[in-house]
């Protein structure tokens, strides 16, 4: 590779990951010695499978008979009034199982079938990765358990019944602080029981190589559709793409297929109440979590930190490697916003283009909003990532507060 | 890791006894060390992580009671260093890399406090040099051939058998296969077998097959129900007739 090549660049041309996971700094393959044999089995299969014209074609129709691809682009009108600026939204929302998840879910779901898996296991933090695991998981024939911090199975009651409608068994997580991270640890300690015959489904971008380039792999169907709806039917390019960071999974598959192009990367995490917050790349050290080695928020002593977020989905203190690498070559910049900001643009975007999204991409939509007050007339393309539905009784309580 | 190799090799099947730093309490972890250093060939100290991921319940329950009780890295290796002198039997570290990733300059403190090296179970072989320590490395039982000869070779003090797969504290059985998996370690380095050992009677069946055992849920249970860890450890010297 040309050594003159900024990183940003070499990241354009697909230099990441690397041929040991990384990421520059991070990413890589941090797991205890039981988990390199199924990962690099991983590894081989599913680079095999990405290459393979039947899984390809396999997947294609799967993500449109079930899932309903493509998605929708929505120009917001209203909006865009209201802001200032032209605002499109990736309909995610639209998708089955009501969230992006549902891409890497199905993806990985007839990978498994095609490694011989017995059955597959999962986390899953506002529980949207569990459903769409469950979802795909009915489809291609396959068991399926899911791990699911105890603090999250109350916050998103109406998806626990819907996992467990789908077939899945839902197995609540008390351990370390009873959100996504323990479903994680959780999920990684029923894999290293059964390595070989046991497919562990993650749902972010986030894990030991090769999980993050593997979702993202999946997850660029959003940036690719997103990217030639608007070249074919919006005339051109957005300035702007924003996305909600969690573990990133949303915010790779949009940002991706951009990274070559003039357009400006916005990651959107987690503020909380500004105190306590899950705003990993704003607040985080470089650190090695869950398998990787990325930018996390802990202590001095390098224990990992609770975190806030009005969105279980957005509860993480770490994020996917690819991200923390973007935000070091500077090619994303990465903001916060609290939960109130989240909150008011949710009843924006309700009240003024009739859509109900997910407390997660609302998120993105306040970001949005940031970048639309900076630009004004601005293009900006926001990712959708899901829809509310699951987050009603939260909603309601913010509102009964209020 | 000379000294580690040696108190192995002078008194098989040897025991290395696990214990997590800080508990029953930061205060009275001192005493524990000691006392342990007494029973047991090695120690291997534990540095407390609050996401333990190759840990079975025992050990998350007490990650959570020594961190809840105030341990830090620093004041664990703090301890170390102040009992240095009474310990009787050579000590190594064991804990995840975000931890010792956190300490500066892990090299002197360690020498400081007279460590002998880490076990760090997320530290994988490709990436053996990261913190500057000598590493036991620790092979599974599903690990292939050419890579657990890597991982011998490369491996310092003792090498770690994991004997099954899962997490720390799960029943373990001696298999025509975990017997297999034990002999082909074999070589200049002592190979320790752990995960799961809990009684005499298993460190007496294993004991052909390799240079001793590591014992650790069985004796953090015992520190978290308020036991005493040096009758733990006498008790699962196998006797002459168990043998
Ligand atoms: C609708 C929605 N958006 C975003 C996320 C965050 O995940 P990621 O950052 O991987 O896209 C979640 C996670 O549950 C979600 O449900």
């Amino acid at each position: 590779m040309n050594a003159t090549l900024s990183l940003a660049q070499r990241h354009a041309a697909g230099a990441f990951p690397d041929e040991r996971g990384r990421y520059g700094p991070f990413g890589g393959r941090f797991v205890p010695e039981i988990l390199v044999p199924p990962l690099e089995r991983l590894t081989t299969a599913a680079t095999a499978a990405l290459a393979d014209d039947g899984y390809r074609a396999d997947l294609t129709r799967e993500l449109r008979e079930v899932v309903g691809r493509p998605t929708a682009m929505t120009p917001a009108r209203r909006l865009s009034e209201a802001w200032g600026a032209e605002i499109f939204l990736k309909r995610e929302d639209l998708a089955h199982t009501g969230a992006h998840k549902i891409n890497a879910a199905l993806g990985q779901a007839l990978l498994a079938r095609r490694m011989g898996a017995a059955r597959v296991i999962a986390e899953t933090g506002a529980g949207q990765h569990g459903v769409a695991t469950a979802a795909a998981c009915a489809r291609v024939g396959l068991p399926c358990v899911v791990y699911m911090g105890a603090k999250d199975v109350a916050r998103q009651a109406p998806n626990v019944h819907r996992m467990r409608l789908l077939g899945a068994e839902v197995r609540p997580v008390t351990a370390g602080d009873a959100t996504l991270r323990s479903a994680i640890d959780e999920a990684l300690r029923d894999w290293v029981a059964d390595p070989e015959g046991t497919y562990y489904l993650l749902g972010s971008a986030v894990g030991p190589h090769p999980y993050p380039w593997l979702v993202r792999e999946l997850q660029r169907v959003i940036g690719v559709e997103a990217r030639a709806q608007l070249l074919r039917d919006h005339g051109g390019l957005p300035d702007h793409a924003v996305a909600c960071v969690g573990g990133g999974s949303n915010a790779i598959g949009l940002f991706h297929p951009f990274l070559a192009d003039p357009v400006a990367l916005h990651g959107v995490e987690a503020g909380g109440t500004g105190a306590r917050h899950a705003a990993t790349v704003a607040h985080g050290r470089p650190g090695v979590l869950h398998g990787t080695r990325s930018l996390l928020l802990q202590d001095a002593h390098g224990q990992i930190a609770d975190t806030h977020s009005v969105s279980a989905g957005l509860d993480y203190p770490g994020v996917g490697p690819e991200h923390a690498l973007l935000a070091h070559s500077g090619r994303a910049t990465y903001t916060a916003v609290t939960d109130t900001e989240a909150l008011e643009a949710h009843a924006e975007l309700c009240r003024l283009e009739g859509i109900l999204a997910a407390l997660e991409s609302s998120h993105a939509l306040a970001g949005a909003r940031k970048v639309a007050t900076a630009h004004p007339g601005s293009r900006i393309l926001v990712g959708l990532s899901g829809r509310g539905d699951k987050d009603l009784a939260t909603l309601m309580e913010v509102a009964c507060a209020a | 890791m000379r000294r580690v190799t040696e108190a192995i090799r002078a008194n098989p099947p040897a025991i290395a006894a696990y214990v997590l730093g800080g508990l029953p309490t930061p205060e009275r972890f001192a005493d524990v060390l000691v006392r342990v250093s007494r029973e047991a060939d090695v120690v291997e100290v534990g540095i407390p992580f609050s996401d333990p991921m190759a840990d079975g319940v025992t050990l998350q329950e007490a990650n959570v009671a020594a961190l809840g009780a105030g341990a830090t890295p620093a004041g664990i290796l703090r301890t170390i260093r102040q009992v240095r002198d009474r310990l009787e039997a050579p000590v190594v570290v064991m804990s995840y890399l975000n931890p010792l990733l956190a300490l500066p300059n892990l090299p002197g403190q360690l020498a400081a406090a007279g460590v002998e090296g880490c076990i760090v179970p997320d530290l994988p072989l490709e990436d053996a040099d990261l913190l500057g320590v000598p590493l036991v490395q620790l092979v599974a039982p599903n690990t292939p051939d050419d890579r657990a000869a890597r991982l011998v070779a490369a491996s310092r003090g003792f090498v770690y058998a994991v004997t099954a797969c899962g997490t720390t504290g799960g029943a373990v059985g001696i298999t025509p296969e975990m017997t297999r998996h034990l002999r082909r370690l074999r070589g200049p380095t002592p190979v320790l077998a752990g995960f799961g050992i809990r009684t005499a009677g298993q460190v007496a069946t294993l004991a052909p097959h390799c240079d001793g055992v590591v014992v650790g849920s069985a004796l953090v249970r015992t520190l978290l129900d308020g036991g005493d860890p040096a009758a733990t450890l006498r008790g699962l010297r196998p006797t002459r007739s168990a043998a």
